[in-house]
């Protein structure tokens, strides 16, 4: 029943993300001691001690874990140790920032990914095809925070045209957009056209041709909807990366987001921002992965039937 | 007629006046290399950012200006009675913007604050010999220790002014609210803060009135902001950068030497440096420091001269002079030392903290393996190197470090290196007692001359491989200048239109 498979599904989701915050809180404090990170050089032992025992991190590891876990249900993740501010309150402020600059990379990255996948495909054997490989492969391998740094040189140093970073505009979200999104238009535009030169070798693509139908049809209402099935998965797998906050072009292009609060987190041991961060981008990736799998069972009807287990 | 000629020349004299005010209205902004975190002026030590920014908002009682001495800032005067007592006469025109007074028992209740442990403040540690703090009347306050401590004023010189009532009642964390010439704005976290200069303030208008500080962690995003004209003033750009910077229109860059000095520190508690000052000399006459200096770091920053110490620290000897490069000195000093075969020692490096560490220490090693100390270099994490180099007493043989003390006394920096503190790895007892002796008393002729021994001591017998003073790089657009100051302090204040 549908119902049924819900909640199993709400379950699994609840115990990963149970297992990514236990990991997350060990890996945390394997990252060092946060107390001499905070006070300045040349503090005393003693003053090293006070603040331990204020901030309770000489508690037993089982009893800081169980406090923890009570505390994050409740969505208490802790204080942080450089902010002095709640954690959770530090991650949904920077959240909305990420949010913005994923969707927009993942939008241009769909849509320029789509294109040229969808003409490497239909014009396969032109001279279009390689093209479009090509640039993808460029797209691919090009280092992003190479990238970032060019696309600040032409367009904001010399041309003055975009501002150099931070955030305040929509001319703001361009240049960090599009460095984003060429690595994502890259893996799109490769499933893609892997996927339908797959689907165009079916028989009931032969089946569609025999029928007589222009070349438009054959290609975008039957090759093009099964052919996005695998594209859909990976698209899911794309949204939680990029919202997984991508560091290095948030830390080239000054954006404040995530990925940059939590590399800070890590430098200074904050384990309550680390904490948090996973948290949320842990809870993030899963939902999204649970709505791709929803997505599919709306546009393959194979799969809503077996999984429903109506005939 | 006449009416209608009055009028328009009534509306040209407000128009040019309107003009004119609006003309002398500047704005201008810093980019940042970090986050401010907080604008708590307890809970932070971070002076290059969250201390930078709170300067422009709160008031210390004492304030340290371009040429590194103290002036007075909400104390009017000062002075210590019986080397206990430290007495200081405030202002009484200073306010703050919900109406209180800035007054003794506001110093006080602040400085209760910070020695509060549930506070959580990492000055705290600067100000536990303050036993007492008494409010003789409004404007006078006395801070009564356990024991002399003479920089006492420098240390308030970094402790901002809250007004009690004020932060009871808000988050200090995000907001703020002081005497200061400058009011907050906006602070938008990991991006930007803004103020506006306050108007009717005390002391005048100041230079700017809008003042912007933006944060741009990657060093070539900061300067490709310099040169599109959206920042006015960058720091911390790699010595490299520089020569670039100066070739293009409208920017200038160089740089001044900052109060941090690197050097490599030697575990002068362990065999090979335990008792050995030969070994320690013959380290340091290995090193051609000036070639290091030009190669890795442009030719930016000055050489150490034999001392933990440079000219903007009190206590500093200016009659010591750096080791020279002489490698034939150095290996028969390691031949006495008992190593004419020579040896190997582990060099731990932190990594991403000090400017261009790999690299000096990549060269550091190839000197010394030029004279038969060979090295493996260990780079690590800061974090971890920290821990094990402050915390656990663990440090390796040598340790690439840079150290600064922001009082600028030698008794504090000088006591980084104090035998009996588990960070300083040091065995020199004649140097520990002489500072020892030195923080006992208030005299500062006294203490300048026990400084003169203690750094002739420490030349003597070395406790690292002396190097240099880290440069603090800056580039800044020809609209502005400068004072440039050696303790990364970036204030508003302390810069001016240039005509």
């Amino acid at each position: 029943m549908l119902y049924r498979y819900l909640l199993t599904r709400l379950g699994e989701a609840l115990l990963s993300l149970w297992g990514a915050m236990t990991i997350v809180f060990i890996a945390a404090r394997m990252l060092g001691d946060p107390v001499i990170m905070m006070l300045p050089m040349g503090a005393s032992p003693a003053d090293i001690e006070l603040m331990r025992k204020t901030l309770r991190l000489d508690d037993p590891l089982i009893i800081q874990y169980l406090q923890f876990m009570w505390n994050a249900v409740r969505g208490d993740f802790g204080m942080s140790f450089q902010f002095h501010r709640p954690a959770m309150d530090l991650v949904l402020e920077r959240l909305p920032a990420t949010i913005l600059l994923a969707v927009s990379a993942l939008i241009i990255g769909i849509v320029v990914g789509g294109f040229l996948g969808f003409v490497a495909a239909r014009w396969r054997g032109t001279m279009l095809a390689p093209i479009a490989t090509v640039l993808a492969l460029l797209g691919q391998a090009t280092p992003v925070f190479w990238l970032g740094i060019i696309l600040i040189l032409a367009f904001s140093t010399s041309l003055g045209w975009l501002p150099s970073g931070g955030t305040g505009s929509l001319s703001h979200l361009i240049l960090p957009s599009i460095t984003l999104a060429t690595f994502t238009a890259a893996s799109v535009m490769r499933l893609l056209r892997s996927s339908m030169i797959e689907v165009v070798s079916e028989d009931f693509i032969r089946t569609a041709w025999s029928k007589g139908l222009m070349p438009r049809a054959v290609y975008v209402r039957h090759v093009m909807r099964n052919a996005l099935l695998p594209v859909v998965t990976m698209v899911g797998i794309l949204a939680g990366e990029l919202l997984g906050g991508a560091v290095i072009t948030e830390t080239v292009f000054a954006w404040p987001g995530i990925g940059r609060l939590v590399m800070q987190g890590i430098e200074t041991k904050d384990f309550a921002v680390v904490q948090a961060a996973a948290a949320a981008i842990a809870a993030i990736y899963i939902f999204v992965n649970f709505a791709v799998d929803l997505l599919y069972m709306l546009i393959d009807p194979r799969i809503r039937l077996s999984r429903t287990g109506r005939a | 007629m006449f009416h209608s000629r009055f009028l328009k020349a009534a509306a040209a004299g407000v128009a040019f006046s309107l003009a004119a005010g609006a003309a002398l209205a500047e704005d201008m902004t810093f980019a940042l290399s970090a986050n401010v975190v907080t604008l708590d002026p307890h809970l932070t030590t971070t002076v290059g950012t969250d201390l930078s920014v709170i300067s422009h908002i709160y008031t210390p009682l004492v304030i340290r200006q371009p040429d590194m001495k103290i002036y007075p800032a909400a104390a009017k005067s000062w002075e210590v009675t019986d080397g206990l007592t430290w007495t200081f006469h405030l202002r009484d025109d200073l306010t703050f913007p919900d109406g209180s007074k800035l007054d003794a028992a506001a110093v006080k209740w602040n400085i209760e604050r910070i020695l509060n442990p549930e506070t959580k403040s990492p000055v705290r540690a600067w100000l536990t010999t303050i036993k007492e703090i008494k409010v003789v009347d409004p404007v006078t306050v006395q801070f009564v220790t356990d024991k002399p401590f003479a920089s006492l004023p420098d240390q308030m010189s970094q402790i901002f002014i809250m007004s009690p009532a004020w932060t009871q009642s808000h988050n200090p964390a995000i907001e703020a609210s002081g005497t200061g010439p400058y009011d907050l704005v906006s602070y938008v976290s990991g991006d930007s803060v803004t103020l506006k200069a306050k108007a009717g303030h005390v002391d005048g208008a100041p230079s700017f009135d809008n003042v912007g500080f933006r944060v741009i962690p990657e060093d070539s995003s900061r300067i490709a902001a310099l040169l599109a004209g959206e920042v006015d003033l960058i720091a911390g750009i790699p010595p490299f950068e520089l020569e670039r910077i100066n070739g293009t229109e409208g920017v200038s860059a160089s740089s001044v030497s900052s109060i941090r000095m690197v050097y490599v520190k030697f575990n002068n508690l362990k065999p090979p440096f335990a008792g050995n000052t030969k070994l320690k000399l013959a380290l340091n006459y290995a090193i051609d420091k000036e070639a290091l200096r030009d190669a890795i770091w442009d030719g930016q920053g000055e050489l150490s001269r034999c001392q933990p110490l440079n000219p903007a620290y009190f206590g500093y000897n200016p009659d010591l002079a750096p080791f020279p490069y002489d490698p034939e000195k150095a290996k028969s000093l390691l031949a006495e030392a008992g190593f004419a075969e020579g040896l190997t020692l582990e060099f731990e490096v932190p990594m991403g903290r000090y400017l261009l560490a790999s690299e000096m220490a990549q060269a550091i090693a190839a000197q010394w393996a030029e004279i038969g100390v060979n090295t493996n270099i260990v780079e690590m994490e800061y974090g971890r190197w920290l821990d094990k180099y402050q915390n656990a007493g663990q440090m390796g043989d040598l340790s690439y470090i840079g150290q600064s003390w922001p009082t600028l006394t030698a008794d504090g920096m000088l006591g980084l290196l104090e035998p009996g503190n588990i960070y300083a790895y040091y065995d020199n007892e004649e140097f520990g007692n002489l500072i020892r002796e030195a923080r006992s008393l208030t005299d500062n002729d006294q203490r300048l001359a026990l400084y003169k021994k203690a750094t002739e001591s420490f030349c003597a017998s070395p406790a690292h491989l002396v190097l240099f003073d880290q440069p603090t790089t800056y580039a800044l657009r020809d609209r502005i200048k400068w004072q440039a100051r050696a303790d990364d302090i970036f204030r508003a204040m302390d810069i001016s239109v240039a005509k």
